[in-house]
């Protein structure tokens, strides 16, 4: 099976993708985001994150939010395996745009092409953009 | 000893957290603290720490388990050593936040 299609093999099932794409510290909206990827995951459903524009910045290693006093994104990112949420992608233009590598990131992802994320968005039942 | 509790009985200041509001915290909730006891305390704080939020049951079962491996790491030893809804119980006596997504 692709990676980019949700397991759906058990019944009722209905898989939600994630789209993270805001900038991490300007304003809330990358913060309700991620809080909620975790709400989410509690119901056991299929779900995706995949991460575009600046919502790359958000796994961005080395996040020193306490010198702003914000919550830190990269310590709640960095739980995502401990919740099984492991199908983390990432848009592969927003990445290069900003000159970031894999290895600069906090999580383990897979980048994806348009044609990529097309197939991953067409895959999924509900789509959700914070 | 004077501390403040929610309704819920979860600690406001958690900078006031030491191992007698543990003692005070888990007395009220029938459980005698023993060393396995803590060691999962500990764990949770440590989890804290890491990621900025108290842990739900899955994410609690999976870094006990990575902490302390298979035999500890699953929902039954936990269920035996904090009864009916471990990771609130947990989160409730490291003095800790209730976990936001609890069900």
């Amino acid at each position: 099976m692709s990676p980019l299609v949700p397991d759906n093999s058990m019944n009722n099932t209905k898989s939600t993708l994630f789209i993270l794409r805001s900038t991490p510290y300007q304003g809330h909206r990358a913060l309700e985001g991620i809080e909620a990827v975790l709400a989410a995951s509690v119901f056991e459903q299929p779900l995706g994150v995949l991460f575009i524009g600046d919502g790359v910045w958000q796994l961005k290693k080395q996040q020193q939010a306490e010198q702003i006093e914000r919550r830190n994104l990269a310590a709640l990112l960095s739980s995502f395996p401990l919740y099984d949420i492991e199908s983390v992608y990432v848009d592969e233009s927003s990445l290069e745009g900003k000159h970031l590598h894999s290895n600069d990131l906090l999580l383990p992802v897979s980048t994806l092409s348009a044609a990529g994320m097309a197939e991953l968005v067409a895959n999924h039942d509900t789509v959700l953009t914070f | 000893m004077a501390a403040d509790f929610d309704k819920e009985g979860f600690l406001l200041d958690l900078s006031a957290w030491n191992r007698d509001i543990a003692e005070q915290i888990a007395r009220s909730e029938q459980i005698e603290l023993n060393a396995a006891h803590w060691e999962i305390i500990e764990l949770a704080r440590r989890f804290y720490t890491q990621h900025e939020h108290s842990p739900e049951m899955r994410p609690l079962v999976k870094y006990v388990k990575q902490e302390l491996g298979d035999d500890k790491g699953n929902s039954l030893y936990l269920l035996s050593l904090f009864p009916d809804s471990p990771a609130k119980r947990v989160s409730k006596i490291a003095g800790l936040p209730r976990p936001a997504n609890c069900l």
